[in-house]
């Protein structure tokens, strides 16, 4: 290490390998254009090259990659959700995270702590019966626990939550991990530029060509780029995309915010989720507790954080673990969530041939990324969804053939 | 048949054996929380009393006001603003085509209204069973700043001011009033949200060596 | 602390609100299957000038909001049908 450090201190040029090329100049004409370079948008280019041989691929990233909502979320990777089609689905991408270390050859920090989360009330320890029957029937290990389990993986907390809500019991689920969220990203953008993908930062895109119901390319800040396929890949930025080429969707923005405390030593080995106290708290790998509640309240664009949210959620915190009273929080941040009324992702094709969709990835997107990444790649490479898919297509609402994923989407994300 | 018995919407938030039950209007309230002297000190400091036995009657409508005066009830005239009757219940405006009534201590204005004859078009009843306090003593505005986030000084409340906000995250109505020759503060809450308001007002108070005293200190009607 | 001014309660934190959702026009009753699926679950979702509805909890009061929903600033709020009063 000191070596290599002298080096680096001795020498004119930066002497390391970097992870992707800095590619200044878009060409004049790609086979596809990816409009975000956060983990969807960058795995979406890996698998396109890798699976389908299709390398003649542009991310265009406004700012820099992983500075979306991939850089900002509390990295929780989870299958226990509550509709067949969405458990199958969060499943699928479980197993890629659980060899992607390997196949990107970067250490993800990729941890199965183990996954509770808290029912407060009976008619919670229902929908947790009823989460554990589906997790079950799909082959996903999940099942309901008593409280004297939760002490036994947690004795820290609080099982009377300060005596303002008893914990009755929990769903459990085993495979619940977390991960390191820039790495993905970096890892993934490694991966797809070493098969020949061109990734753009600082690039962004203005508007859309349609023409005749098709896509004809893009206008970026670097100039106009040629291309009849076109992925939107940008979640909190998604209606604004959507709207250069007149398509409404159900999406509406919220903020969603979360925090960190000061490091501590390690205490806390498993994920913990309350709805009813509307927060949740792992410990990642450097000691900070990383915290996290529901949406803010309202529309806005914009990733401000505020006061209100750190009291709130630090109030609710202290029911759990009065001891950590004396703990500082030290950084807050917000991002810009694309929720969807069923709590269920927008993917595939869209009435406009050529623009492809992977947006509503509100608060749950993260643990999605290497699946939605696979089977975008599959839509764009064959035109056509694969089933995995299916159910979460943009014509649903239409058919009015929603999902119903928010009993298992809304605090725990 | 079994007689039903109301009981404070508070009950949950007293405590068992030490005060002293009774019934006023019908309903069991707790009488007296602790001996006379003490509960005279803590009105001086911070007194909190459970007035919810008070009668309470409810209207709204584009013709509520009309109807209210034809009955012979002083009707303020702005929005969030209350008036008294010349029996001293009170006539709070709700926004603006909105009353709550509440009796006066030993009062039955309310029950008067709600047999008087059916209500025209445009007035609608309004069932009101909220749990309400009576506030009072030199610390009130402390206990004012740590519940709500507004000014609620007298100066800001103005003199016939309703003002319709959040304590501790629970809604409430509240105003001000000069009772037998002192000031007071009148609240209402959701009955539900009762005996949480009350336990941490109630708290509140005792860090300022005040704290629950029984009606009686606030109504002579019911020493 | 955030703050919003009810027309009828005046300035109050923005905790003592429930956010409504943009103001909108149903189709009319005998429109199409696809008029009506548009209606019921797309929305405006880019950001822009927008009136909204909003609810003062405390008092019951429906109102609507003119607000950025980019930068966050009220432009104005009055209750319905009141839009041009003072
Ligand atoms: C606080 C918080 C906590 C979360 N916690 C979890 C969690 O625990 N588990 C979980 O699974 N999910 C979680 N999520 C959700 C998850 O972060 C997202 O769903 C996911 O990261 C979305 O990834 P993405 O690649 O689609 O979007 P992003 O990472 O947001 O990438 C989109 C990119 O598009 C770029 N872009 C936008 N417009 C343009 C344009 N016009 N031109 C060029 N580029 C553009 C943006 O700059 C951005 O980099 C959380 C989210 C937040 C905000």
């Amino acid at each position: 290490m000191p070596l290599r450090l002298l080096k680096y201190a001795l020498s004119k040029d930066y002497p390391g390998t970097r992870f992707f090329k800095a590619h200044e100049t878009p060409k004049k004409s790609y086979d596809v254009v990816i409009i975000g370079g956060g983990g969807h948008g960058l795995a979406a280019a890996y698998y396109l090259a890798k699976e389908h041989g299709i390398t003649n691929v542009a991310v265009l990233e406004k700012g820099y990659i992983g500075g979306g909502n991939t850089g900002r979320n509390t990295t929780i990777v989870r299958s226990n959700y509550l509709t067949p089609e969405g458990v199958k689905f969060y499943d699928a991408s479980v197993k890629i995270y659980e060899g992607l270390s390997e196949e990107l050859d970067l250490n993800l920090f990729y941890s199965t702590r183990g996954h509770f989360t808290l029912a407060h009330t009976e008619s919670a320890m229902r929908t947790m019966r009823w989460r554990a029957e589906v997790n079950k029937h799909v082959g996903v290990e999940s099942y309901v626990v008593g409280p004297e389990e939760i002490s036994k993986a947690c004795p820290q907390l609080d099982m009377s939550c300060s005596g303002q809500a008893p914990i009755l019991g929990a769903l459990y689920h085993a495979p619940g991990s977390v991960a390191r969220h820039d790495g993905v990203a970096w890892g993934y953008a490694r991966g797809a530029d070493r098969l020949g993908v061109e990734i753009f930062q600082n690039t962004e895109v203005l508007g859309i060509d349609v023409q005749g119901g098709k896509v004809a390319g893009v206008k970026t800040s670097k100039g106009y780029i040629a291309t009849t396929k076109v992925l939107s890949a940008v979640a909190g930025f998604t209606p604004r995309i959507c709207e250069m080429v007149g398509l409404d969707t159900p999406i509406v923005i919220h903020p969603l915010q979360a925090c960190v405390t000061e490091p501590m030593k390690p205490w806390l080995d498993t994920i913990l989720v309350s709805g009813s106290l509307h927060v949740y708290v792992s410990q990642s790998s450097r000691g900070e507790l990383v915290m996290g509640s529901s949406l803010d309240p309202y529309e806005v664009h914009s990733t401000r954080s505020t006061l209100d949210f750190v009291e709130g959620l630090t109030s609710h915190m202290l029911d759990m673990f009065p001891f950590l009273s004396n703990i500082k929080v030290v950084r807050q941040w917000a991002g810009m969530a694309d929720m969807t009324p069923d709590f269920a992702p927008i993917m595939g094709k869209t009435p406009i041939e050529g623009f492809y969709l992977d947006a509503g990835w509100g608060t749950w997107g993260f643990k999605a990324t290497p699946i939605s990444g696979k089977t975008m790649a599959e839509t764009i490479a064959r035109d056509h969804a694969p089933d995995l898919i299916h159910s979460f297509r943009l014509s649903r609402f239409e058919d009015y053939e929603l999902t119903g994923e928010k009993g298992a989407a809304s605090v725990g994300h | 048949m079994q007689t039903e018995k109301l009981i404070t919407p508070i009950a949950h938030a007293f405590p068992v054996g030490s005060v002293a039950w009774g019934v006023i209007n019908g309903m069991q309230v707790v009488t007296r929380f602790v001996g006379s002297d003490e509960e005279e000190a803590r009105k001086e400091f911070l007194g909190i009393a459970d007035a919810s036995f008070l009668g309470k009657f409810g209207v709204k409508g584009r013709n509520a006001a009309q109807w209210l005066q034809d009955q012979g009830i002083v009707v303020p005239e702005q929005p969030n603003s209350w008036a008294g009757n010349a029996d001293g219940s009170l006539v709070l405006r709700l926004g603006g085509s909105e009353f709550l009534i509440e009796n006066a201590p030993g009062g039955n204005l309310c029950e008067k209204l709600l047999k008087a004859d059916a209500k025209p078009a445009g007035v609608y009843l309004v069932p009101h069973v909220e749990a309400s306090f009576v506030l009072s003593g030199n610390a009130v505005q402390e206990l004012f700043a740590e519940v709500c986030s507004i000014d609620l000084t007298r100066a800001a409340l103005g003199v016939q001011e309703v003002v319709m906000t959040q304590f501790a995250g629970v809604s409430v109505v509240l105003m001000h009033q000069d009772l037998e020759g002192e000031a007071r503060y009148r609240v209402w809450c959701d009955s539900s949200y009762g005996p949480y308001l009350w336990e941490v007002m109630a708290g509140i108070a005792n860090e300022h060596s005040g704290g629950p005293i029984g009606i009686g200190n606030y109504f002579s009607a019911y020493k | 602390m955030k703050l919003l001014t009810c027309p009828v309660n005046g300035t109050r934190p923005l905790s003592e609100f429930v956010f409504g959702g943009e103001c909108r026009v149903p189709p009319a009753a005998d429109c199409s299957d696809k008029v009506w699926a548009d209606y019921v679950h797309n929305r405006h979702g880019a950001p822009g000038i927008k009136q909204e509805w909003w609810y003062h909890a405390p008092s019951g009061t429906w109102f609507i909001a003119e607000r950025n929903t980019l930068t966050d600033q009220v432009i104005r709020t009055f209750l319905k049908g009141q839009e041009g009063k003072q």
